[in-house]
Parts: structure tokens; C-alpha cells; sequence
């Protein structure tokens, strides 16, 4: 029951993108279709439950002063192994996804979980919190580019949803990046207001 | 002193097993990287020149080029991967051109610039400023010639424009030496 609890807690009450604000920056830049979301959200999920085990199983042997440059290396051969690895087998998600890929080595969500986390607890409790945030996250990118593409290109997933009339003249701003922020906005402010009246009446 | 000869065996352990990590990943993974590209560029030629039949890969002096022909063998012009630093690493150009050595289409393959900014010398509305240029009308318009700089992007043009110039100074000496 705590596994599943604590899964939750990375989706939910911590989610990383949402709550904790951590990520940010591939949440504006790859939302723009659901595919390059749940493409982008797997490779850093990859990352950061490789990353937190790691990170958990070798906390003793690594002196404090030098935590921090051996938690990048760690994060960017992670980040070098399934930037390859697309290459050779989704040519086309990497060539989409582009820059994004190697510059998850920077996302602050894995640092900071290896740092906050994985650097205190055992290799199994940090295997359940990268499982939580990596599912958060990618969920997170899902939710904000299923808005952009049904808004910006009238599908979701590559599918239409929308008719023709309004996927023929779709509103283009959102899948730029203003509205990248506009999108990310709005669902911080309707959580926040859904989260002040749940306490209220809590 | 002596925690730092710790440190430094710490970090270089962690880097060298790093290492040993990412050669075993690349070795197994370069080969199809390889295909895969091999694979883009045969597309791009084939969108870029439709009519063409065949293309032939010549080489001269270290220049590879392909050669477009059609069913019964006559040249339609030729096709190259033109190469330059960009802002933030290589951008490789696919173009082709006529037997006049007019520019037919361009097609950036490879490239890692800056996005929103440095993409957009992936964009139609700059790639289609080159169709029908030839060699002397491929500079930035400031330079007399007829390409326009995007602004914020300046380098990103710079390196387009000049692999292009460069390397079709390149294949009009090549394709006249293997004339002869």
C-alpha cells in the first residue's frame, strides 16, 4: 500500500511539475503535440529512475564536496545513453524532439530528486520516487500539450477531434510559445482554486 | 591534502566507468545512427529531384556528390550534402541543383541551433529564397547577393549560405574535372 501511495505522491501532491515547479523549461518547449510530450516524458522518466538508483546506491562512497559533479555525470550518461538510443531506433521522435533530448542532463527535476532524495533514502524507496515523479511528469507534459494540440491543430495524438471547419483555421498562438505559458498558466491557476476551496470545505 | 587525492580518484572513477559506459552504447548504436541517416538523405534526394531514376555517388578529390539521372540515363542535374560550423554545431545542407547549376531545392538535414531563432533556417520561407539562385547570387544581401539574413539568426544564415556557396564552388570544379 505505501508503494502505491508514495507513487501517487510524485503524480499528485508532489508532482514536480505542477506543485513543485521543478522542469520547466521542457514543459514550454515540446508540448506542442501529445506524441513529442509522452516521447520527451518517457526519456526523462528513463533518466531519473536510472539516475535515483544510482545516485541511492553509490550516496556513501561519494564525498560530500563532490556530490554535485558526479550527480551530472551520472544524469548526463543516463542522458547520452537514451539520447542515442533514440537515434538509432526513433530517428523520428529524436529528430522532433531535437536539442530537448541532450538537455535533459539540465532538467532540475532529476538533480533535485538525486539531491532531495535518492542522496538520503534506499535504492528501493528511490526507485518508487522516480517511478511517482517520472509518471507526474510525464503526465504533467501530456495534460499541457493535449490543450496546445487540440487548441493549436484540432487533434489529439495525431487524431482529429475537433471538425474540419476549425482544424482548416486553428488557433495557432497555442502551440507557439506564448502559448506554452498561457496553457501552463491556466492549469496552475484552476489547480490553485480548486485546491483553496478543497481546504475550505476540508 | 589528502581528501583531495580522494576527490579527484572519486570523480575520475566515476567519469572513466562513465565512459567505458557510453563507448560500449555507441558502439552498438552507431551503426543503424548511420543507417538512419544514410536512409534521410536518399529520401531527400528522391523528394528533392522526383524525376530522377537513379543517383550515382561520384567522388572527386575527396568532394562526394551524387549524380541525378533519369530512366535513360541523361543527367538531370546533381545533389550534395553541404557542411558548415553553425551557432551551436554542424549543419549539413542537402542541395540540389540542375545541370546549369541552378539551385533546384535546398533541405537543411542536420542541424542543432537555436530553436525558434536558429531553426529557422529549416523553415520554407527561407529555403525557397535560394531556388534558382546560382553561385554568384548565394551571398547575404548586405554581400551583393540575393539571400536575407532572419533576423536574430544571423549566424545560423551565415553558415547556410556560406556551405552552400562553398560547396557548390566545389561541385561545378568537380563535375568540369570528371568531364574530361
Amino acid at each position: 500500500m505505501k508503494i502505491v501511495s508514495e507513487i501517487i505522491r510524485g503524480v499528485m501532491n508532489e508532482n514536480p511539475i505542477l506543485i513543485l515547479g521543478l522542469g520547466l523549461c521542457p514543459v514550454l518547449a515540446v508540448t506542442t503535440s501529445v506524441e513529442n510530450a509522452l516521447g520527451m516524458g518517457l526519456a526523462t522518466t528513463f533518466v531519473i529512475l536510472c539516475s535515483n538508483l544510482l545516485v541511492s546506491l553509490v550516496k556513501s562512497f561519494i564525498p560530500d564536496k563532490i556530490r554535485i559533479p558526479c550527480y551530472i555525470v551520472i544524469i548526463a550518461t543516463f542522458t547520452t545513453i537514451i539520447n542515442l538510443e533514440m537515434a538509432a531506433f526513433l530517428p523520428d521522435l529524436h529528430r522532433k524532439l531535437g536539442i530537448f533530448i541532450p538537455l535533459i542532463t539540465v532538467n532540475c527535476m532529476i538533480l533535485g530528486r538525486a539531491e532531495s532524495f535518492a542522496s538520503k533514502n534506499n535504492m528501493f524507496n528511490s526507485l518508487i520516487d522516480a517511478v511517482g515523479m517520472g509518471i507526474g511528469f510525464t503526465l504533467s507534459l501530456a495534460l499541457v500539450a493535449s490543450v496546445r494540440e487540440i487548441l493549436g491543430a484540432g487533434q489529439w495524438y495525431g487524431f482529429n477531434v475537433l471538425p474540419s471547419a476549425f482544424r482548416n483555421e486553428p488557433i495557432i498562438a497555442a502551440v507557439m510559445a506564448p502559448g506554452a505559458f498561457l496553457t501552463l498558466g491556466f492549469i496552475l491557476a484552476a489547480l490553485n482554486i480548486y485546491k483553496s476551496k478543497y481546504k475550505k470545505e476540508g | 591534502m589528502n581528501s583531495y587525492v580522494k576527490f579527484f580518484l572519486v570523480l575520475f572513477l566515476v567519469v572513466a566507468i562513465s565512459c567505458g559506459l557510453l563507448a560500449l552504447v555507441n558502439r552498438q548504436t552507431h551503426p543503424i545512427i548511420k543507417q538512419n541517416k544514410a536512409l534521410t538523405q536518399e529520401k531527400a534526394r528522391r523528394d528533392m529531384i522526383p524525376s530522377a531514376d537513379d543517383f550515382t555517388k561520384v567522388t572527386v578529390n575527396d568532394f562526394e556528390y551524387y549524380k541525378a539521372l533519369d530512366v535513360n540515363k541523361n543527367l538531370l542535374g546533381y545533389t550534395f550534402l553541404a557542411k558548415q560550423k553553425g551557432y551551436s554545431g554542424l549543419i549539413e545542407v542537402m542541395v540540389a541543383v540542375n545541370t546549369s547549376f541552378e539551385i533546384i531545392r535546398i533541405m537543411v538535414i542536420t542541424q542543432t541551433e537555436t530553436p525558434g531563432l536558429g531553426t529557422q533556417v529549416t523553415l520554407p520561407k527561407f529555403a525557397d529564397m535560394f531556388i534558382g539562385l546560382v553561385k554568384s547570387e548565394i551571398k547575404i544581401d548586405r554581400e551583393g547577393g540575393k539571400i536575407v539574413n532572419i533576423t536574430g539568426a544571423t549566424i545560423s544564415t551565415n553558415a547556410v549560405t556560406k556551405a552552400i556557396a562553398n560547396d557548390l564552388q566545389r561541385l561545378e570544379k568537380a563535375a568540369q574535372e570528371e568531364d574530361k
